[in-house]
């Protein structure tokens, strides 16, 4: 069952489509990840357009963000002053992405930015995963014992000028901080059609020290702004939001990330996250490896609009 | 008497010195709609060879090219850069179709002769992004590409004239094919010369809903993209609205 798509200007399966949004979903449900960071990449090896996959995308985040953002400012969980701050980052980030995007776009050049900071950033992460996974694992063969070292707030950050109060947070920091926080992950955001929660969370707690509670709520609040500025921008400069394409994402996302939810409660998902790490690993080690293989045909074709 | 009258005029008809011949055609559609469920569109020409018979011992010749608009193209070569296969400068080509579909009966060199073919642009080989100099290698990667896409196909000896009369071609725009104005040009040759031509226009255009959608995003492109954040939100807080367990939130 086919389906003609007005923005991306092709042809997709609908099941196809409903499989990879359902199958991303199931991932995300089960350990509570976005899931841009692999559905982005799966729509661009579908054949879709990485300028069209990672816009599209943005837009899918947003939809598939804003339930639970929603429930979690129902149960207090967001800083919405955090946020806030952090968005004013974001938004300066995802203009600024969204306009290195389309330079890049009209010199050719953006396929090859996405593809490297894919690789780039799901091996990093795929890589700190499976470490986290395999290094207690392999210690407890050798007979050492254990030893977490969490490393919180580190100290530098105190000597960053304009501080403010955080009160939800407990927190009293220099604005600038959540302010370059969230400029980074809304070039992210721009650029690779990722809600950028792999990067904000580890931020948050890592660097801000913000307390566990409203880590993960504030990201959202966060990440449902930022996506939707990311899809406005690219509406604006490259015409590249398939509206279409992020409701059929969608649907299969919303059955699959419900279906996740229920097996990683039963299943104890831990046990997993190296699957998942391995999966990561897998994605970027395939967009790697288009870089990397001559290709089939050396020519690409872009009609020049005027 | 009548029957006498029957059969000069049927000679007169006939006889292949006394009229000029020429060629008839139609199209089994003129207007193609694409829509959501748009996977392609088979196109039938058909036509004949009027004004008499084809004389005996004289070699007619049909070619059939349907032309989508011409457009710049950007053509870029992927090079080798530390390891990388990377895009490297590109060159823009002028008078680029978006869609060359031609069927034939004979190789185009053996119809006519290359002049004339240049003279009424016909077969790739004379499209005016072919012939500018220097840039051949990137003319010969943009119709590999477009080939692929099934945007160019080049049938010769795909077509024959039927009871010496009568012509037919199936031509298909796959599901990637771009909206926009297209010509269907029918050119009779006798020995190598132009005797007859028939053109027709078919439109392609985004139909209904695609349409919609199409056109905002290119003319409206602020209020295409609030358009998407606000169905974005609602259709999130729909799906949470719907999927969420009754007992417990998120």
């Amino acid at each position: 069952m086919s389906l003609y798509f007005p923005i991306a200007e092709m042809s997709l399966n609908v099941l196809l489509l409903l499989f990879m949004g359902g199958g991303v979903g199931f991932l995300s449900g089960m350990f509570g990840i976005g899931g841009g960071f692999l559905m982005t990449p799966l729509l661009i090896f579908t054949g879709v357009p990485p300028a069209v996959a990672v816009a599209t995308e943005a837009n899918q985040i947003t939809a598939s963000s804003v339930s639970g953002a929603l429930a979690h400012f129902r149960r207090s969980g967001i800083d919405i002053k955090m946020g806030l701050v952090l968005m004013a980052g974001g938004l300066g980030g995802s203009y600024a992405g969204a306009e290195i995007f389309s330079y890049l776009n009209s010199i050719g050049q953006v396929d090859l930015m996405i593809s490297l900071a894919y690789v780039f950033f799901l091996g990093t992460i795929g890589s700190l995963m499976l470490w986290e996974n395999v290094s207690p694992w392999l210690a407890r063969k050798s007979g050492r014992r254990v030893r977490r070292r969490r490393k919180r707030h580190p100290a530098w950050i105190h000597a960053w000028p304009h501080k403010m109060k955080f009160k939800k947070s407990h927190l009293v920091v220099s604005i600038y901080l959540p302010i370059l926080i969230g400029f980074v992950v809304g070039v992210l955001a721009a650029i690779m059609g990722v809600g950028g929660g792999f990067v904000m969370i580890p931020a948050l707690i890592y660097i801000l020290g913000m307390p566990g509670n409203v880590v993960v709520g504030t990201s959202l609040f966060q990440i449902v702004f930022v996506t939707a500025m990311v899809t406005f921008f690219h509406s604006v400069n490259t015409q590249t939001v398939d509206v279409v394409m992020a409701l059929v994402l969608l649907s299969g996302g919303v059955i699959g990330a419900q279906l996740g939810a229920r097996v990683g409660y039963k299943l104890k998902a831990e046990q997993f996250r190296a699957g998942l790490a391995v999966l990561v690993l897998v994605v970027c080690f395939k967009m790697g490896w288009d870089l990397f293989t001559t290709p089939a045909e050396l020519y690409s074709v872009i009609e020049v609009v005027r | 008497m009548k029957r006498l009258v029957f059969l000069i005029a049927l000679l007169m008809a006939l006889a292949p010195a006394v009229r000029a011949q020429d060629i008839v055609t139609d199209i089994s559609q003129y207007d193609i709609e694409l829509r959501h469920s748009f996977t392609g569109q088979e196109l039938l020409l058909f036509g004949a060879i009027k004004g008499g018979e084809t004389v005996a011992g004289e070699r007619y010749d049909i070619v059939i090219v349907i032309t989508g608009e011409e457009r710049p193209h950007m053509v870029r070569k992927k090079e080798r850069v530390i390891g990388f296969w990377v895009n490297t400068g590109g060159k823009l080509l002028e008078g680029v179709p978006e869609y060359y579909a031609l069927a034939s009966t004979r190789p185009l060199l053996a119809i006519a002769p290359e002049k004339e073919l240049a003279r009424l642009k016909i077969g790739l080989a004379q499209q005016d992004f072919a012939r500018q100099p220097g840039l051949e290698d990137y003319a010969a990667g943009l119709i590999r590409v477009k080939e692929g896409a099934g945007l160019y196909q080049v049938a010769t000896e795909a077509m024959e004239i039927q009871s010496e009369t009568l012509f037919r071609a199936d031509f298909f725009f796959p599901a990637n094919v771009p909206s926009g104005a297209y010509t269907a040009s029918a050119y009779l040759f006798r020995e190598g010369r132009l005797i007859g031509r028939s053109d027709k226009e078919i439109r392609i255009g985004k139909a209904g809903f695609e349409r919609v959608i199409y056109s905002l995003a290119q003319n409206q492109p602020h209020l295409y993209g609030l358009m998407a954040i606000i169905i974005a939100l609602l259709a999130g807080w729909l799906a949470g609205f719907i999927t969420r367990p009754k007992s417990k939130l998120g």
